[in-house]
Order: structure tokens, then C-alpha cells, then sequence
């Protein structure tokens, strides 16, 4: 017997995409991110990532990661709230456009802010058939 | 086949497969090697140098309808004739695990999302290395078999 269970990343689980790019300019995020391409030991650039919170509607949003493989913060200050998020990455497409082939067709992090105010940076690390993803600060 | 030439890290995986079985209800998909289980799953604890061996974990496949079904009857992942080609998925509740080890880790869950046998029937060793604050995880595929 087979159940169904939530749909890929959106509608059953109402993860609300988050906006993140409501301060231009403003460095200090309390959530940033870094995709590091360790197949070459070079930034990923031109990766989309989005996030999403658990159980939140709201409007959609992504960024796209720089020559350095990071983006803008993604959560202004004020804007990280406790709470279930996710950081997806389009990796395959990345991948693809290096003329690449890639075991994943997309990664998903799923971590927990417990203290809003505190900064967190969630790095990824790639390869075709591999990644790595840690808390940093 | 020799282990040791694919994952030298995980060189003893093979001595505990014993220690594999007995709680997790997908312990099935730990076979090794062999060509009747073509899904190998490996989940490892590095804080500790040990098989993390009671984290649950879940299989789901993309349905026609784009959601995820959650796979159960291990009998439909046994034989190469069941894992079909499509999108799969291997969620680890990883927090679960950590948390009965009075650790509160940083993620909710480790999920690895993949297509299988989209050319051709290959065999796939899922290995998922964790601590409460990173995971990695690696694939191995094999050439398609006969």
C-alpha cells in the first residue's frame, strides 16, 4: 500500500519563500550562504538558491550566486525568525551548464533557527556525485 | 569486488551490517554487492567512528503527479525489476538521532534526492557521514548491468 506523502518542496508542507533582498547593500544578513564547486576548488557562480520557511505563506523569491558563489543575505536583519527553513539549490542546472552530468537534480538543506538574532552562514559544498553542507558562523 | 577500491574510508562498512539490520525497517536496502539489492544505503556517525545504524529512514518516489510516495514493502526495492527508473528520494531523520543522544543538532533532516536507472539498471551505494552540525553525502553508481 502506498500513501501519499508531502509534494517536492512547495505546496503540502506551505514552505513560504522567503524575500531577502529588501536591504540592497546590507552586509550583515543574519543567514548567508557559499557554494563552493570542490570538483575545481572554485566558487560556483551563477547557482540559484532559495529559501523557504516551514508552514508560511508568502511571495517568491531567489537569488542567484555571484563569482564568489555567494549571494545577497538572505534574511535581512529583523526577518530571521525561529523556525524550519530551507535553503534549495539548483545544482543540476549548474552542473549542466558546465557541461557537466550530476548525480543530484537539486539539494536541499533543512536546518533550524533557534536564536533569530544570531548570524548564520550554511555553506555547500559540490561535486557531481557529492556535497557537504555545515554550520558555519 | 573490493570495497577498498571504491570507498577506502569506509572500509570496514562491511563488518557491520550485523548491527544494520535489526532496527531499521529498510534494512534490506543494506546489502552490499549484491545484485539483487540494487540500492545500498550506508549512514555513518563521524563524531563517533561508528554506523549510525538507527536513523529512520524513508524512501519516496516522484509520482506521475509530481509528489512524493512514501515506498513501503521492501519487497518492491529487492529486485532490479522494481527499482524502476525515476526520481527518488532518501530522507534521514537525523535530528531524531542526534537528539536521542542529547545532542540538539542544526538540521531537520538530511535529504538526498536522485534519478535512478534513467540509462540502463545500476547498482547505487548511498553513503550519508554525519555530525549535529554538517552531513555529507556520496554517491557511487556502477556501470549499468545486465
Amino acid at each position: 500500500m502506498r500513501s501519499r506523502c508531502f509534494p517536492r518542496w512547495e505546496a503540502r508542507q506551505r514552505w513560504k519563500l522567503c524575500c531577502g533582498s529588501s536591504w540592497p547593500g546590507v552586509g550583515n544578513g543574519t543567514l548567508t550562504t557559499h557554494v563552493l564547486n570542490t570538483a575545481t576548488g572554485l566558487p560556483a557562480a551563477g547557482l540559484v538558491v532559495r529559501l523557504a520557511q516551514l508552514q508560511e505563506p508568502g511571495p517568491q523569491w531567489m537569488e542567484r550566486t555571484d563569482a564568489d558563489g555567494r549571494c545577497q543575505p538572505l534574511l535581512a536583519p529583523g526577518q530571521g525568525k525561529s523556525g524550519t527553513y530551507k535553503l534549495h539549490f539548483e545544482t543540476a542546472e549548474y552542473w549542466q551548464g558546465l557541461g557537466h552530468t550530476s548525480f543530484y537534480p537539486f539539494v536541499e538543506v533543512v536546518f533550524i533557527i533557534t536564536d533569530p538574532a544570531q548570524k548564520l552562514h550554511v555553506p555547500l559544498l559540490i561535486s557531481p556525485y557529492s556535497y557537504t553542507t555545515y554550520r558555519g558562523s | 569486488f573490493n570495497l577498498k577500491n571504491n570507498i577506502p574510508y569506509f572500509f570496514l562498512m562491511h563488518h557491520h551490517l550485523p548491527f544494520l539490520q535489526h532496527k531499521n525497517p529498510l534494512f534490506l536496502l543494506q546489502h552490499p554487492f549484491d545484485p539483487k539489492y540494487p540500492l545500498f544505503v550506508k549512514v555513518v556517525d563521524s563524531v563517533r567512528g561508528s554506523p549510525a545504524s538507527n536513523v529512520p529512514v524513508k524512501l519516496y518516489k516522484e509520482s506521475a503527479e509530481g509528489s512524493w510516495e512514501l515506498l513501503r514493502g521492501l519487497p518492491e526495492l529487492t529486485t532490479k525489476e522494481q527499482f524502476v527508473a525515476g526520481l527518488y528520494k532518501l530522507e534521514f531523520d537525523t535530528a531524531s538521532y542526534w537528539k536521542s543522544l542529547g545532542l540538539n543538532p542544526f538540521h531537520h533532516h538530511a535529504d538526498v534526492v536522485f534519478t535512478a536507472n534513467d540509462a540502463g539498471n545500476r547498482h547505487y551505494k548511498i553513503v550519508v557521514v554525519l555530525s549535529p552540525f554538517s552531513y555529507s553525502t556520496t554517491a557511487v553508481v556502477s556501470e549499468p548491468v545486465e
